[in-house]
């Protein structure tokens, strides 16, 4: 406290009173300073006070002030159903802070305007990219951006190339949309800078590591990792040369590696049929489970998704409530810090486990889910 | 006791008060600069419990203007220390130079935000009306201190106390309201602030 805050020039449009008889920039930098775990109680005080905490001028004076607010992450997940999809965000921090006794549900976000099946999907900072997919069994080039803090859905610059479970990443600012199409397709591969405002630039890739469908992807180490049928591919946008950019992915990795995984902290984490979590380590070219969890988790983890959220791994499964009368689905999820031990082996410990209930119907799957800065 | 001036609130009560406490109202100086044989100013949208807080404030401010806005502390011809000799303290130095250098000024500021942050505990229902009176009358670190409590004010509540603390309305339709306190029905709870 006490240090000057610079003066927090907004203009703000005339919406209306925030606070009778204060002109409303002075209104703002009131309500700018208090901490985000109040904002649920302040979107409930009036109408303008509502529409303020979307508003871009909110985002640009509270990032003006030097607030002691932990950094603000949440999950985007995406639930799907056979008739159904719908997408939510999770945030820890509302969950977890105060002294609250019921946690706040997850907020319900509105649906992308395509409702396209199999995206791809990736996250560069408070935005969400998702690629593609088809929409009435046809493949789509269309991109659609979703902004976490106005949360709202935007189209991006369209793909070159129409794809459905391609595989997506975000590295060095840079979005990439890899395969999902016929391997003879120019822009097999292809990436956009969204901050330009520009258009998809094709990658070029030697035809011999091009597959179809994509499994699963992930970003270890700046190099793009996917996992397709037949094996996975390696992307180095680094690399001096086109050739030298793409390569298999090691085969120790390839063996172990079961779809859906995550990197935090250097170490690539899937999830195996046995029901382990599993790490990969690229220096020692090994996997190595993860201790420290074992008896804490159940045992099988029923369409384990995991992803890293702040650096740490966050691990989502569908819980096993079937039997119950509730309508509503039910998603487990837990969030692990994992630290190396001197001889390189992983200690993790489970910082917190719960239930969530989610507005989605019973049976769903977690199509998605990605973390975004808030 | 320096050049006074006399300021009358809106429920007709007089304060008289030294200029250097006044006009740190930059509204009280403006006015007080135009030719006006009467040197008796009137206040009218400041009501007398208000405005003896704020000439509190700026009482304790008449040494260390801008404080919070500019963070210039204080002039080193006030400095506690130097006792507004000139010695040790050379003509060219800037204020701010002073108080980064000059222990005594220091901790004269920091006690000075102590105070500060004591005085915005006020009753709840004076904030709205010192954020007000600091708006109108334009005192900058008033502001920027009322500010600060508004802020805690707000944290420190829950919506129907909020609203009442600055006069809000709600207007929320009922179906609105109906479809808020579904996705807030956790609100229902005990709030510890």
């Amino acid at each position: 406290m006490a240090h000057p805050a610079a003066a927090v020039a907004v203009a703000v449009a005339a919406v209306g009173d925030l606070i009778p008889g204060i002109p409303d920039d002075v209104a703002v930098r009131c309500i700018a300073q208090v901490p985000r775990s109040h904002h649920p109680f302040l979107a409930v005080v009036s109408r303008s006070w509502r529409s303020l905490l979307g508003s871009p001028i909110f985002c640009a004076a509270r990032s003006q002030l030097s607030l002691p607010d932990p950094p603000a992450l949440a999950l985007a997940l995406n639930l799907r159903s056979p008739t159904d999809q719908s997408w939510f965000l999770l945030d820890p921090f509302l969950r977890f802070s105060g002294s609250r006794k019921k946690s706040p549900p997850p907020l319900r976000l509105p649906s992308p305007p395509l409702p396209a099946i199999g995206s791809a999907c990736a996250s560069l900072g408070g935005s969400l990219f998702l690629l593609g997919g088809s929409v009435a069994d046809v493949p789509s080039l269309a991109v659609q951006i979703f902004d976490a803090r106005l949360r709202r859905w935007s189209s991006g610059p369209r793909m070159s190339a129409a794809r459905e479970f391609a595989a997506a990443a975000a590295v060095g600012g840079r979005i990439y949309a890899i395969g999902g199409c016929l391997p003879r397709a120019d822009a097999w591969a292809e990436s956009l800078d969204p901050s330009a405002g520009g258009k998809w630039a094709v990658v070029p890739s030697p035809m011999l590591i091009r597959e179809k469908w994509m499994h699963g992807c992930a970003v270890l180490a700046g190099r793009i990792l996917a996992v397709a049928d037949r094996g996975g591919l390696v992307y180095d946008p680094a690399a001096p040369s086109n050739e030298a950019r793409w390569g298999p992915v090691p085969p120790v990795l390839d063996n172990g590696w079961r779809g859906r995984a995550t990197v935090v902290g250097g170490i690539l984490y899937s999830y195996d049929f046995l029901g382990k979590i599993k790490g990969y380590d690229p220096e020692s070219d090994e996997w190595k489970k993860v201790e420290g969890v074992e008896n804490e988790l159940p045992t099988f983890l029923c369409g384990a998704t995991l992803t890293n959220l702040g650096g740490l791994l966050c691990l989502l499964w569908t819980g096993k409530d079937l039997a119950s009368r509730r309508k509503e689905m039910v998603i487990e999820w837990a969030g692990i810090e994992i630290s190396k031990t001197t001889d390189g082996r992983l200690q993790g410990s489970l910082l917190w486990q719960e239930p969530v209930v989610l507005d989605a119907p019973k049976g769903s799957y977690i199509a998605h889910c990605v973390p975004l800065d808030l | 006791m320096g050049k006074t001036i006399k300021l009358i609130s809106g429920d007709g009560e007089m304060f008289e008060v030294e200029e250097a406490v006044a006009f740190q109202s930059n509204i009280i100086k403006s006015l007080a600069d135009e030719d006006n044989a009467d040197d008796c100013i009137p206040l009218p949208r400041v009501d007398s419990q208000i405005l003896s807080k704020v000439l509190e404030f700026c009482r304790k401010h008449a040494n260390s203007p801008s404080v919070h806005t500019k963070f210039a502390a204080i002039p080193s011809e006030l400095c506690p220390k130097h006792d507004g000799s000139a010695a040790g303290a050379s003509s060219s130095e800037s204020s701010s130079a002073h108080s980064e250098t000059c222990r005594a000024c220091y901790d004269a500021v920091m006690k000075l935000v102590q105070w500060d942050l004591e005085f915005v505990k006020v009753d709840l229902d004076l904030i709205h009306h010192l954020l007000k009176a600091a708006n109108y009358l334009d005192i900058e670190d008033l502001m920027f201190m009322a500010v600060e409590g508004a802020a805690n004010a707000i944290r420190g509540n829950n919506p129907e106390e909020i609203r009442k603390l600055f006069d809000l309305e709600n207007d929320f339709t009922p179906e609105e309201e109906k479809e808020i306190l579904k996705e807030y029905s956790w609100l229902d709870d005990p709030f510890e602030p």
